[in-house]
Order: C-alpha cells, then sequence, then structure tokens
C-alpha cells in the first residue's frame, strides 16, 4: 500500500512541474523559464533515480530488476505452473498461450502461482470453468480454417509479442485436440537444470487443481 | 581534477548537457518514434478485455493499487472507449494534430491502461512495453514538440530554429532509455552480487529458459552457451558492462555510435538464448540526427546527394 501512495504521488509530481514548465513557463522570462526547467529536470532525476537505486518499483519510474534473482544452487527452481485439458477419456493435452486471452500466459501462471490456493473452492471452480470455456473456444477456433486469431487483425503476426516468448503449439489443425475438454488441471512443475539437461523427461509434477465440468 | 570542485564547472556542464542548442527535427522524430511505438504495442493487446475478467481474477488486488490507477474490474466497454480515444491521439501525435495536447492524453490514459495488463498480480507493469511510452509522451508534451512535422501546431508559423529548448526533452528520453541498462545491471549487483556474472548463474539461468516447454521457442544458442563455461563468463561479465556502460553513450558520440546499435543485437542475443523480447528497441531513435536523417532521406529521393548532405552524413549519424 506504501509503494502505491508513493508510486502515485512521485507520478502527480511529476505531472505537476511538466504542465509547470508547459503552461506557466510560456508567460516567464528565458531566465525564469530556465530555472523552472531546471527544477522539473532535477524533480525526474530524484524520481527516478530515487526508484533505481532503491529497487522500489515506483512505476512509471521503474526501478528495472531485470532477471536480478539469483540461480538457486542446487539447481532446483521454484515450482511453476503448468495447465493441462483433460477429454472424456482423461487424456491430457498442452493448451496454446494464445486461448487465454486477453491474459498472457505468465500474467496467468503467475496469478495462479500466487493467489488460486488461497482461494475458497466455489471461487476456484470458477476460475476453472472461466478457463475452461476459453480452452474449449480456442480449441475450435484452432481447428477452423482461419485458425486462432491475433489480438489485433490489422497487425496480424506483426502483432507485438508478449515478454516472454510462447511456442503456438496449435499453429495446425493437426497438432489440435479433436475433442472438448471436460476438465483443467494445474500441476505445479519442479526440476533440477542439471538432471534434466541429461534428460529432458525428468520433471516432478503435483497435481494443485483439478476441475471437473 | 580540480575544476570538479568549482561550481560553476558543474553548471556549465548541467547547461551544456541538457540546454545545447538543438534542433526542432531531433523532438519531432522523437514524438513520432515514441507515438507509433505506442500504438503498435497498444493495439496489440486486449486492455480493455482486462477489465471484464470474472471479478474472481480481480478478488486479490488491493484498493490502494485499483485507486492509484483508475483500474477496476466490470467495465470493459468504457475501457474500450478510453483505449480508443489513446488510439486517436497517438495518431494525432504522429501526424502532428494538437501534437502537445495529444501526447499529454495519451500518456495519462496509458498511465491508466498498461497497468491492466499485469495489476491481477502485480501493480507495476515494467518491461511489458509501455513504461517508458507513458514518461516518454508525457515530458514530450511539456516540451514543444510539435515546432516540426507537424499539420497543426498551436503556435504560429515559426521557422524551427536551433534551442536549447529542444534539448532537454530529448536528453531526457534518452536518459529514461540508459536507466533501464543501468538500473537493470545495478539490481543484479545489489541482489545478487557480482557473482550473478558468474558461469555457473549464466549457464543455470540458460538451461531454465530453455529446458521450460512453456517459453521455449529458440534452445540452439541457450543451450550452445550453457555448455560452455568460457561463453558463459563472457555473456555474464558482458552484460554487466554493457548494462553500466550504455550510460556513457548519453556523454560521448563514439560512445553512442558503438553502443546503442549493441542495444538491438544484445535483445537479439536474449531473445534467441532465452526466448525474453524487450520490445523498446525501436525507441532508441532518440539518438538518431534526424537533420543527418532527413538530408540523407531527400538526397535519396531525388538520387543526387548535394556536397553539403554527403558531409553531413559523412560527419555524423548522432547529434552531439
Amino acid at each position: 500500500m506504501k509503494i502505491n501512495i508513493v508510486s502515485t504521488f512521485c507520478f502527480l509530481m511529476f505531472v505537476t512541474f511538466g504542465l509547470l514548465v508547459a503552461v506557466l513557463g510560456r508567460l516567464l522570462s528565458a531566465t525564469a523559464r530556465r530555472r523552472l526547467t531546471n527544477v522539473f529536470l532535477l524533480a525526474v532525476l530524484f524520481i527516478s533515480f530515487g526508484a533505481g537505486l532503491t529497487q522500489h518499483n515506483l512505476w512509471p519510474f521503474s526501478s528495472w530488476p531485470v532477471l536480478a534473482y539469483p540461480a538457486p544452487t542446487d539447481g532446483n527452481y521454484p515450482a511453476l505452473p503448468r495447465i493441462m485439458g483433460v477429454d472424456s477419456s482423461g487424456n491430457e493435452y498442452d493448451i496454446d498461450y494464445r486461448a487465454w486471452r486477453p491474459l498472457g500466459l505468465e500474467e496467468l501462471l503467475s496469478w495462479i502461482k500466487l493467489h488460486l490456493a488461497r482461494l475458497d473452492p466455489a471461487a476456484r471452480d470458477c476460475v476453472g470453468a472461466y478457463l475452461l470455456g476459453r480452452s474449449n473456444l480456442a480449441r475450435v477456433q484452432a481447428l477452423s480454417s482461419a485458425g486462432l486469431p491475433y489480438p489485433n487483425p490489422w497487425f496480424g503476426p506483426l502483432t507485438a509479442p508478449t515478454h516472454m516468448l510462447h511456442p503456438a503449439i496449435w499453429s495446425h489443425p493437426e497438432s489440435v485436440p479433436h475433442n472438448s475438454f471436460v476438465g483443467l488441471r494445474v500441476y505445479e512443475e519442479t526440476w533440477n537444470v542439471e538432471e534434466r539437461s541429461h534428460d529432458p523427461q525428468r520433471v516432478t509434477r503435483v497435481l494443485a487443481f483439478d476441475y471437473r465440468q | 581534477m580540480m575544476r570538479l570542485l568549482v561550481p560553476s564547472w558543474w553548471t556549465l556542464a548541467w547547461d551544456r548537457f541538457w540546454f545545447a542548442p538543438g534542433s526542432p527535427r531531433n523532438l519531432a522524430g522523437a514524438r513520432i518514434t515514441f507515438a507509433a511505438y505506442s500504438l503498435w504495442v497498444l493495439l496489440s493487446r486486449n486492455l480493455p478485455e482486462m477489465s471484464g475478467l470474472p471479478p474472481v481474477f480481480w478478488s486479490q488486488v488491493g484498493a490502494s493499487a485499483r485507486w492509484r490507477y483508475l483500474d477496476f474490474p466490470g467495465h470493459p466497454d468504457l475501457e474500450r472507449v478510453l483505449v480508443w480515444i489513446t488510439a486517436i491521439a497517438l495518431l494525432g501525435a504522429i501526424v502532428g494534430v494538437l501534437p502537445r495536447f495529444s501526447c499529454f492524453v495519451s500518456g495519462l490514459l496509458l498511465y491508466h491502461l498498461a497497468p491492466l495488463e499485469s495489476l491481477i498480480w502485480i501493480p507495476h507493469p515494467y518491461a511489458r512495453g509501455l513504461t517508458i511510452s507513458v514518461i516518454a509522451l508525457l515530458t514530450l508534451s511539456f516540451s514543444p514538440c510539435g515546432d516540426c512535422w507537424a499539420f497543426l501546431r498551436p503556435r504560429g508559423d515559426q521557422p524551427p530554429t536551433q534551442s536549447g529548448d529542444y534539448t532537454w526533452p530529448i536528453r531526457l528520453l534518452q536518459l529514461y532509455l540508459v536507466q533501464i541498462y543501468f538500473f537493470s545491471g545495478y539490481a543484479k549487483v545489489m541482489v545478487v552480487g557480482w557473482k550473478w556474472a558468474s558461469a555457473s548463474n549464466i549457464r543455470s539461468w540458460m538451461l531454465r529458459c530453455t529446458q521450460n516447454e512453456q517459453i521455449r521457442v529458440f534452445h540452439a544458442l541457450g543451450t550452445w552457451i550453457a555448455a560452455r563455461p568460457l561463453a558463459c563468463w563472457c555473456v555474464g561479465i558482458g552484460t554487466l558492462l554493457f548494462e553500466f556502460g550504455l550510460v556513457t553513450a548519453l556523454f560521448s558520440k563514439r560512445a553512442r555510435w558503438v553502443l546503442v546499435p549493441l542495444v538491438a543485437v544484445f535483445h537479439l542475443g536474449i531473445l534467441l538464448s532465452m526466448n525474453l523480447v524487450f520490445l523498446n528497441v525501436p525507441q532508441l531513435l532518440v539518438f538518431a540526427n534526424w537533420d543527418v536523417l532527413t538530408a540523407w532521406f531527400k538526397s535519396l529521393v531525388r538520387h543526387q546527394p548535394s556536397r553539403e548532405q554527403k558531409n553531413a552524413l559523412r560527419e555524423a549519424s548522432f547529434p552531439p
């Protein structure tokens, strides 16, 4: 909460000083205008370096902690959720990342990791029903001749990708499951990077959520 | 060294950095670049639909985060209207119809819209493509960015001249971009320490990104690097050197020539080895000298470059 308040204050300060430069600056002499611009520049430097050097993310003045995490010394990373569709025969299938739109896959997985377990059963079922509906709709679209649509049809393949790339596993109709999903499962996957570099199948899966229609 | 202790030296250096005479074309080029880029990212996302997600997805978003951006669930139609207003404002900024007002409106609306992408779990959507756009468009709106390449200008027809008022906004935009790398390097050293650059850490990152089937699109380069300790050391040390060294592009023309194009190569390497996309690369055009580029473009159109244009091109492609 504190960080939200401080960030809002910093953003409002940025906009206020900027507007003063833009509006008041026209009415002032060149020297006074320069002085006002200097105040604005100092304010921006203070906010942006304050965010970066203290590593407090005051978005849009970000601290940019890109990949600033230590790799685990034992090679075991935290568990990563993986969503699977289940058909009436009990077969499991991976689901194309485009099925979750408007949610980006990394946003959805992060949300699941942080919040899904904390929800009560009714709320979890609500999530399950929504995701099942999205995955079945995407499955039908992927099987059609048009395929899964881009978020913006005008841009087509030039649509800006998300921060993480994801393989488009339902790009060809033959790779799309032909039967409707009747359930969804969320697994938590863990693996040791060194062990998996020798054997790609060495992954531990724990069922975290099982939804049936 | 003694001159560093003299206050007037700092004042002069400050003025030289922020207020050296600059061209209105550079500012107009930045306006068009940032507006076009922001429009591309905005229309590539389905941000209004995020407001229409089932309420359960929003249940964990705190009140302070919602009020901070005025983002609330259940208003996809309103958000759709706001996206269209933002898109129209960005188009206005590109073609120069009330350019400063357009930049201001689009910057403010992007501050509201961009967090929708990730607000359900995190209140700061950095690295998703619109972070720099918000502060850059607002900065442009505070500056005379409509004095050149604009259809409708709030002021009358004035011949663009060199002025310090065209320089400080460009410097600020360049600083925003350079800070991404500087703070990214700083965060690595602060959180992990210098051992972030070690071969074992880089190998672990490469393996993690290439083994995760949910993000694995490219894997050959990452696996190749992970298998070679020397390559891992080079990537680790090179990354920190590059992230801290890019600051020099603000002060040195030679550094700009070398490092700014290297940013694109750097991100291509990250994309191919770790499957991570950094969209802001087109914004690096803010380092370009648009006077020179315009002269070059005109010479292409005319097929007979003048001697002055040739000399200008030979001399520099980046502003001093």
